[in-house]
Parts: C-alpha cells; sequence; structure tokens
C-alpha cells in the first residue's frame, strides 16, 4: 500500500446480441457485470458486452465508461434515450452497421457510425492510450476515429473477435 | 423507494403506501428515468411493473430487472404485474427479482413493499415502516438475488418427475404436494366441473400442452384455503413444470398402451395378460375372488386365409376380438396370445355371497354370451350371407381348483379345448371329463 491510486483501465460497452457460434473462444459469457461478457483485454481496456440497451444504459450509469459501441440493428426507437444518456455523461458512441430504416435524420445526433475495421483500429487506438486516471468522469480528450497509429504490434482485437463482441461474426 | 409504473398504478400504489408508513416514494413511468433515478443514488426498494418496460415483453423486463441489480445491488427488487403476465414474471424471481405481486396488492403485499430493507453496508434507509412486516416473509433471511422461498425442492420435483407413469398419478402426486402446504382438500376436475364454493389453485392448458385436448384441467381445494408465501410458490412453479411433466405423461402412456396391446385387435398381448393374470391371482387368493380362464381359436383360422386372404383373416380376428370385448365386463382381460388363439380371464371384483357357488358360473355365462354373439355375427367381409359360419373352440379352467398361476390354467384350459376340438369342434368344454355344460355351450 503506497498510497497510490491504481489506475483502472477504460471500459467500452458494447450493446450486441450474445455472442455468435464461434465466439465462445474469447472467454465470454462471465464477468462482474450482470448478465454481460467481459473480455480482459490488458490493463489497458474493458469490453463489457451486454444484449440489451436497458443493460447498457446500467453500465453508463454505473461508472466511467469510455465508450458504447451499438449494433445499430437492435436499436429500437423506445431506446433512443440510451444515446441521450451516453451523450449526457460525455462518452462516445459508435454505431456499427446499417442505421434501421426507421431511425429519422438526426435522431442518431452524436452517434458516429463506423466500419469494423476502422472500429477494431479505434478500440486499439484507446488501449494504446493506456488505463484511464484513477477518477470518475467522461475521458478527457474525444478520441479520433480513423488515422490513428497503432501503438502496439500485435493488433489487440482481430476482426473475429471483434465480430464475436459485437455478436454477429457473419457479417464480419 | 423507488417504483416504475403506468401512471394510473403508480398513483394507486402511492395512494395506498400512503397509510403503510412508507415514505420517500419515487414514482416514474420511463424505464429510463427509473434507471437514471437509481444511478444517482441507492434506493432500499425497487419496484417495476413490467407493463412500463418498452416494449412490453419478457425480454425487456427481464433485461430491465437484470439493469437494476447492476445499479441497486442492496436494493430489493420487486415486481408488480398483472395476472397475465404472472408466468413470465415468476421466472425471473431468484435471479433478477426478490419477488414479485400481483395488482392490484394486497395490504400484505404493501407492508411487504414497504417493509425497511436494512442492506448489508449501509446505516440508514429513507423508509421507515410503522408496520411489522408479514411473519413468514419476516422470518426468512433474504440475500440480494436469492428468492426468500425455494419453490420446488430437487426432491419434490424427482417426486413428480417419477409419477409420470400416467396423468392420473402425476395429478394424485401433484395434489398430494400442493395439500401438504395449502393444508386442505383438494381435487382435480375439469374446468366445466368447477363448483362455486371450490378455489382454482391450478388452471392448466388445455390442447396439446395441456393434460387435456378440449378443457382446461384444474386443481381446486374443496373449501376455502389461506395461501401462505411458499404455497404461492409452489403453485406458480407448478403451473410452469406441469404442462412439460403432462406431456411425458401422456407419451408414457402411449409407450405403455403400445407395449401391452396386440397391434391387430386391440386386445392386451400374451406378455400383458401373464403378468396381469398372475397379479389377479395372487389378488384372488387373497380375497378368495373368483377367476376362470378361457382359452379359445377359431376353428379352421387357416382356411380363411387360404380361401380368402389374409386381410379378411386379419378382419375375422379383429370383428372377434371386439366381440369378447363386448360381451365381457370391464375389470376382465382379454388377450390375444398368439395367432388366432384369445385367452379371457374372468373374475368377480366380489367374492360370492354364497361359499358353495360354483366357480365357473359366471364365466360359463359370459362364454355362452359369446358363442350365441358370434353366431349371430355377420362377417361382411366372408360374404353377403356371412352369418354363423364362424365357430370357435374354447376350454375354461378354474382358479384355484385348476391351478394357481397363468400358466397352470392356460395349461389346463388348452386341455378342455383339445378335447373340444377331437370333439367336434364348435363349442367350449370346461376342465375335466365332458359335462353337460359343453354340451351346452354349443350353439344351436
Amino acid at each position: 500500500m503506497n498510497g497510490r491510486t491504481m489506475p483502472s483501465p477504460r471500459r467500452v460497452v458494447f450493446f450486441a446480441p450474445c455472442a455468435a457460434p464461434g465466439g465462445e473462444g474469447l472467454g465470454l459469457g462471465s464477468g462482474s457485470g450482470s448478465g454481460s461478457g467481459i473480455k480482459d483485454l490488458g490493463p489497458a481496456l474493458e469490453c463489457v458486452r451486454v444484449a440489451s440497451a436497458y443493460e447498457a444504459a446500467a453500465e453508463l450509469l454505473a461508472g466511467p465508461v469510455e465508450a458504447l459501441v451499438i449494433e445499430l440493428r437492435l436499436l429500437r426507437s423506445c431506446h433512443l434515450r440510451l444515446i441521450e444518456i451516453a451523450r449526457r455523461a460525455g462518452v462516445k458512441v459508435w454505431g456499427v452497421g446499417a442505421v434501421p430504416p426507421w431511425v429519422a435524420d438526426g435522431r442518431l445526433s452524436g452517434v458516429q457510425t463506423t466500419s469494423r475495421a476502422e472500429l477494431v483500429r479505434t478500440l486499439e487506438a484507446l488501449a494504446g492510450q493506456g488505463p484511464a486516471e484513477a477518477k470518475d468522469g467522461p475521458p478527457k480528450a474525444p478520441l479520433a476515429m480513423s488515422g490513428v497509429e497503432t501503438p502496439v504490434s500485435e493488433p489487440l482485437l482481430t476482426a473475429e473477435e471483434l465480430s464475436a463482441l459485437l455478436g454477429d461474426a457473419e457479417q464480419a | 423507494m423507488l417504483l416504475l409504473a403506468d401512471n394510473p398504478l403508480s398513483e394507486q400504489i402511492a395512494k395506498r403506501l400512503a397509510g403503510t408508513g412508507a415514505s420517500a416514494l419515487v414514482a416514474v413511468a420511463d424505464p429510463y428515468d427509473a434507471l437514471e433515478a437509481m444511478g444517482r443514488r441507492e434506493f432500499p426498494v425497487v419496484v417495476l411493473s413490467p407493463t412500463a418496460a418498452t416494449p412490453s415483453g419478457a425480454g425487456e423486463f427481464a433485461a430491465l430487472c437484470r439493469a437494476t441489480r447492476r445499479l441497486q445491488k442492496n436494493a430489493k427488487l420487486y415486481a408488480l404485474c398483472p395476472p397475465r403476465l404472472e408466468m413470465e414474471v415468476c421466472e425471473l424471481v431468484g435471479e433478477a427479482l426478490d419477488d414479485y405481486f400481483i395488482t392490484p396488492p394486497s395490504p400484505a403485499d404493501l407492508r411487504t413493499l414497504a417493509e425497511p430493507a436494512c442492506p448489508v453496508g449501509r446505516s440508514e434507509s429513507p423508509v421507515v415502516s410503522a408496520v411489522e412486516p408479514p411473519a413468514a416473509i419476516a422470518a426468512e433471511p433474504r440475500r440480494a438475488g436469492v428468492s426468500k422461498v425455494e419453490p420446488l425442492s430437487c426432491e419434490e420435483f424427482a417426486q413428480l418427475a417419477s409419477a409420470t407413469f400416467s396423468r392420473m398419478d402425476l395429478e394424485a402426486a401433484v395434489a398430494a404436494m400442493v395439500a401438504a402446504k395449502v393444508k386442505g382438500p383438494l381435487e382435480w376436475m375439469d374446468e366445466s366441473l368447477l363448483g362455486e364454493n371450490y378455489m382454482p389453485l391450478l388452471r392448466l392448458p388445455a390442447g396439446p400442452a395441456g393434460p387435456k385436448a378440449d378443457t382446461h384441467r384444474l386443481l381446486a381445494a374443496t373449501e376455502p384455503a389461506t395461501l401462505d408465501a411458499p404455497a404461492k410458490a409452489l403453485l406458480a412453479a407448478l403451473e410452469r413444470i406441469l404442462p412439460a411433466l403432462y406431456q411425458a405423461a401422456k407419451r408414457t402412456e402411449v409407450l405403455h398402451h403400445l407395449a401391452i396391446t396386440d397391434e391387430l385387435t386391440g386386445a392386451y398381448n400374451r406378455r400383458y395378460f401373464y403378468h396381469a393374470t398372475d397379479k389377479v391371482l395372487r389378488e384372488a387368493a387373497a380375497k378368495n375372488l373368483r377367476a376362470t380362464l378361457l382359452l379359445y381359436d377359431i376353428d379352421d383360422f387357416k382356411t380363411y386365409n387360404d380361401r380368402y386372404s389374409y386381410a379378411v383373416g386379419d378382419e375375422i380376428l379383429r370383428e372377434t376380438a371386439d366381440l369378447m370385448r363386448r360381451i365381457t365386463r370391464e375389470h376382465d382381460i382379454v388377450a390375444r396370445i398368439g395367432g388366432d388363439e384369445f385367452a379371457v380371464l374372468f373374475w368377480d371384483r366380489q367374492p360370492p355371497r354364497l361359499p358353495d357357488s360354483k366357480p365357473p358360473d359366471s364365466a360359463l355365462v359370459l362364454a355362452r354370451r359369446f358363442l350365441k354373439a358370434l353366431h349371430r355375427h355377420a362377417f361382411h367381409s366372408l360374404g353377403p350371407k356371412a352369418t354363423g359360419v364362424l365357430t370357435i373352440s374354447g376350454g375354461l379352467a378354474s382358479f384355484p381348483a385348476d391351478g394357481t398361476t397363468c400358466r397352470e390354467l392356460l395349461r389346463k384350459a388348452d386341455q378342455a379345448l383339445k378335447a373340444v376340438k377331437r370333439t367336434g369342434k364348435k363349442g367350449i368344454r370346461i376342465v375335466g371329463p365332458l359335462t353337460e355344460d359343453a354340451e351346452d355351450s354349443r350353439p344351436g
């Protein structure tokens, strides 16, 4: 005990369906979040997967979250409040997949749509920033979505792993 | 307390809680408002209504409960649900919910909602209850995420599973289990027969998922009964698992039927005849009951197969078995024991009123009736004028004079049958030397 506060990993919440077949190898399915799948990706990043918008909101409200990744096809109009909560908490929201046809222009304001490949690069960049400072609150600096150099020699998440996190390996 | 409910229900609960001592009620109608409120502070009690979860559905509500657990680890988490959603909500008790109540909540439910939560690690609670919680609930300490009442133990489930030999056995096992908790007389009945004073406890669906295809099946208390929390939990658990157990019981019944019957004639098969006859004979020995075994076959059956066809032969066997079943009593055992050979065990359920009654009397009467029915029956498969053409030969053996087991009686009856064959067929003969009875049994 030296009195120093241990840095906590940056948390990224994935709102995505349960693991697709083949995703078991990631060791998902048990974790500290109730009903969540958590993969420990080293000291820098912690990915939490939830299968519902309510649980995603609970994760945002429970503690500091770096980013929220939403499989857009899962989003229903009655759950747009989730995005509002994320926005108020200063949490980055990244949307993956096609925008549902019912979503009118502007209703996803604040959500950055991204491709899976881009998302992998962004997450790697995020991990490269190291653990979050041991304090609550939103991330200090906005994250670039592309054009960030990967500071690690091995990819943090493979495309397959990301697909499994998003629960949709076939679309990878 | 945090209450998530539609506005009318919320107002109603708030009004009724006002007199229970509960304070600091935060009522919201939107699930996200509820989650945000939970994110700001801890509540000792959280009450959620599934109808307020959007879109309303079991999966959405379960997700909302899990989200609530994530934010309120120490709170008591209750659901307030309409009766139609009880089954879905009940499944969440234990993992995602502490308990649930049916709307409108009873005064006892409200007292439970208003009781202080006393969560571990917290010294103060904003809710102060002036009312003692119900003893049955207060007696059991709770842990977050664990149901206060175990609805069905492994032993009880095993007991029910082992009773799936038939629907009747299953219903008896369920009634005994529920009666132990309800402490009153119970009865299973079809819904249409429910009396005014009966109190329905379990209602099982009609159709393929239920015990009967055409009507709901009810377990009802025949006298007014009080249901405590364990009884309610048991009933809710039974309502969930019984459809599957009934399916198992129905399958077992079908398999059992296939195992003991002859496919062609619908009569019992040889294996079952031996088993059932020996069982009856043991009972007959113990209770001094009368029993007589008839063994018969169709005279010259081979010629029907040869002259007409095997299909005609099969038809004759079916019709002969039907005729025999019609003239016998329900408890008599009619079996096809091979080829065109049939055996019947006639037995009386009551001992003879007079100790010196002749044992084979009723059997002989029934056998004669069968011969007459056979003589009158038109076997259409044999042609338009095929009445009285088909005859049988049979032998009768009586318990215990001619044997005390199925095998012994069959052997003796077979001897009598062969004797009839030797003397011209077309009749039934009692074991022993040719008697007047045997002559009389031949159709005139």
